[in-house]
């Protein structure tokens, strides 16, 4: 044991301190590496390998090859509307949930008297169980008795019948996501706050107006964080699921069968695990390539003050 | 102190967005489940601990309980651990423990059973059926049929959703002019009610239903008890969704919703008590009639003892071969991995057919059991005493009894008939039209 513990000793004073730096540096990110490599990507791989065989849960997979890929793209009649449905929610929840909660940031960053209690009340709904949240607005949304049309009639408007008719389900599907709309708000804040002063007042002292500073400074300099809210909400929005599981169940009409709880169906009510593994491996590359996009866009957009350069 | 490789800010959020992505992006993964154990038998002679899933919530659970403190009283060797399964959300554990850890004898509802028989999930009872000498013959065909695959035995029935009865108050009927000892007899006996006894207020929505329709269950029901069935022997030749009598049941309701200011009034109303938390639109007052299982009888009993009902069939359609439908059943399994399948089957005996499915079923919750001759005399006395409409009840079971197919293909084929239910209501689409595409539809299922 002596010998053993000895020349481990001199194995590690052999080392350079940078190579002793970065192994230890490993030792320390080795419980989330573990983490990721067991809960993340074993899954992610596992899924890829199952997406080519017949898998019902009680079985064991056997081989079937493209057979999966082939009925999705061929025979499967919903495929395309949950795709569609799904590409409506990520088209409109993610411009609408970046401008409110950026605006919402931006307003909240002003000196006003009640700025924590405002920054609470607008976070609080984010953290609020999704399924509570859900079902307040299925009463929020009641076509006789729901708040919502009750101000609609007020503006003498007639308010539709939200979740029982195709053309307005989903629409409501995207306001009632825009009710976690405090979470990006934070991270705004959280930007703003750390743009440096300076810039501000070097600006008021060229005479710059104050939509001209929001337009010149706040923007590009808000482009780092705006990205990484992007990104996020792209990919969660693709992943739409509880609201429609608990509000609508996909219909009426599979208006609101979003992909994700398309292939919920497949895995947990029919026990096709092989089908919804090749369904999730579909929209893991549609996500993944929209993702690149957004990453090569990122160079003629986002401003890194770091870097110097757009 | 400075690094000699400081992370920027923009490598930072680079890298924050990267990972984030990547941790996201996983959970478009589907959740693997590990592959089921080898089977072994336990002996059967020394001390036995088995698991038992069930989905008895509330008042249910407590009359459980006293049941199963009977079996261990008859049983002593076998201590029975049960776990209540959330319900609705049951089906998700149940999947996961028939694939992996699995308990010895769990309660599944047919929509789950004819998966998991088709994928081996379940031990075939057959054997131990005939090593007892239990006849399939003491239970009621149609719940019967409902435990069979592919001619195996994969489970004995527990509790069937066999009664759908037809309730209503009588004071509203004879309001109506309907006598109110026979209540509704036929779909004209239903329209007329729905015409004369749903009453709407100021603003035009319903404030009270003459009858509460539920959705396209109502055409389901309504085609059975028009004497068609769907599904034949669930080959694609014997579909006939879009049979005359069929779409003379769609028609029906269709025109049942119109009386009650159509498909948004109706649904509006239902989900407005719903949010009220009302329960039961007849015992809460807000509706004259409406279609339930046999459990009602006790709700009456227990929320409004003094509501003035009855019941009975629901009201058949103008062809005279009315069948009874037998949707579903909820059977007792004992799943191919189970660590004691004997003391599991010992278990299974006692409730479904034994003194534990009597005093379950018939003494203590006033419902009809699985097996015909409990619900006789001498057995049905304490029954009779909480439903004063036991042989009413009965006189379903004792019907035409056709079940639903016993298979996994099953949900696929309901969610198209929902959905050409929801295309004629919602306007999108014809009677016509809706039956021709669900014929297709749902032959290709079966095909």
């Amino acid at each position: 044991m002596s010998v053993s513990l000895s020349s481990l000793s001199t194995w590690w004073a052999r080392q350079g301190q940078v190579r002793r730096r970065t192994l230890l540096g490993y030792l320390f990110l080795s419980p989330w590496l573990l983490g990721l490599l067991a809960f993340t990507l074993f899954p992610i791989l596992a899924v890829f390998g199952l997406g080519f065989m017949k898998y019902g849960i009680f079985g064991r997979p056997t081989w079937i090859g493209i057979q999966h890929y082939r009925d999705i793209f061929t025979d499967d009649r919903l495929f395309l509307t949950t795709l569609g449905n799904t590409l409506y929610f990520v088209a409109l929840s993610v411009p609408l949930s970046t401008v409110i909660g950026f605006l919402l940031a931006v307003a909240l960053n002003t000196r006003l008297i009640g700025q924590t209690i405002f920054r609470t009340a607008f976070y609080v709904p984010s953290i609020v169980p999704q399924v509570a949240a859900v079902l307040l607005f299925v009463w929020l949304f009641h076509p006789q008795i729901g708040l919502i049309n009750f101000a609609l009639d007020l503006l003498g408007l007639e308010g539709p019948n939200w979740l029982g008719r195709p053309q307005w389900a989903k629409p409501a599907i995207v306001i009632i996501g825009l009710w976690g709309v405090g979470g990006g708000m934070i991270i705004y804040l959280a930007g703003l706050q750390s743009i440096p002063q300076h810039l501000y007042e070097a600006a008021e002292i060229d005479g710059a107006t104050e939509m001209r500073r929001f337009l010149t400074i706040t923007i590009p300099m808000m482009t780092p964080t705006l990205f990484y809210n992007l990104v996020i909400g792209i990919i969660g929005s693709f992943q739409v699921f509880v609201t429609a599981y608990v509000a609508t169940q996909g219909g009426p009409l599979n208006s609101t069968l979003f992909y994700v709880l398309y292939l919920y169906r497949y895995a947990f009510e029919e026990f096709r695990l092989g089908y919804a593994s090749a369904l999730a491996w579909i929209l893991f590359l549609l996500v993944l390539a929209l993702t690149v996009m957004v990453f090569r866009s990122s160079s003629s957009w986002v401003y890194y003050e770091s870097g110097g350069e757009r | 102190m400075r690094h000699t490789n400081p992370i920027s800010r923009r490598q930072f959020l680079r890298g924050a967005a990267g990972g984030s992505a990547l941790v996201l992006l996983a959970a478009c993964a589907v959740p693997t489940a590990s592959v089921p154990a080898d089977t072994g038998g336990a002996p059967a002679l020394e001390a036995v601990t088995i698991s038992f899933w069930h989905i008895w919530g509330g008042v249910r659970d407590e009359q459980l309980k006293t049941v199963l403190d009977d079996f261990t009283a008859t049983y002593p060797e076998i201590t029975v651990e049960t776990l209540l399964l959330p319900n609705p959300g049951y089906a998700d554990k149940i999947v996961t423990g028939l694939a992996g850890d699995a308990p010895d004898l769990t309660m599944i509802y047919t929509v789950e059973f004819a998966p998991a028989a088709a994928q081996g999930a379940l031990q075939s009872l057959d054997d131990r059926l005939a090593a007892d000498a239990v006849s399939p013959d003491a239970w009621y065909p149609g719940i019967w049929n409902m435990t069979q695959w592919q001619g195996n035995t994969l489970g004995v029935p527990f509790v069937g959703n066999f009664l759908q009865l037809f309730y209503w108050n009588m004071d509203d009927f004879a309001a109506a002019g309907l006598d109110p000892e026979t209540g509704a007899v036929d779909w004209q006996d239903l329209s007329h009610v729905m015409s004369e006894l749903s009453t709407f207020d100021d603003d035009g929505h319903l404030d009270h239903m003459g009858f509460v329709p539920g959705g396209w269950g109502e055409w389901m029901m309504g085609t059975y008890r028009n004497g068609h069935d769907w599904y034949g022997d669930a080959m694609p030749d014997s579909i006939a969704i879009d049979h005359p009598l069929s779409q003379e049941a769609l028609e029906f309701v269709v025109d049942l919703y119109a009386r009650g200011g159509g498909w948004d009034s109706v649904g509006a109303a239902l989900e407005g008590w719903g949010n009220q938390q009302l329960g039961n639109p007849m015992i809460a007052g807000v509706a004259s009639s409406i279609r339930s299982g046999i459990f009602t009888v006790n709700i009456i009993n227990d929320q409004k003892p003094d509501l003035p009902y009855k019941l009975g069939k629901y009201p058949h359609g103008p062809n005279g071969e009315h069948l009874d439908l037998i949707q579903a059943c909820w059977n007792m399994v004992i799943p191919t991995n189970a660590q004691n399948p004997d003391e599991a089957w010992t278990l299974a005996k006692y409730l479904s057919r034994g003194e534990g499915h009597l005093k379950f079923m018939v003494e203590i919750q006033g419902r009809p059991a699985m097996i015909r001759d409990y619900n006789m005399a001498p057995h049905d006395a304490k029954a009779r005493e909480k439903n004063p409409y036991w042989d009413d009840a009965l006189e379903v079971l004792n019907g035409k009894q056709v079940s639903l197919p016993v298979s996994d293909k099953l949900g696929a084929a309901q969610n198209i008939l929902r959905e050409a239910f929801e295309r004629v209501m919602l306007e999108v689409d014809t009677v016509d039209a809706a039956l021709s595409w669900a014929q297709g539809e749902v032959s290709g299922i079966f095909g």
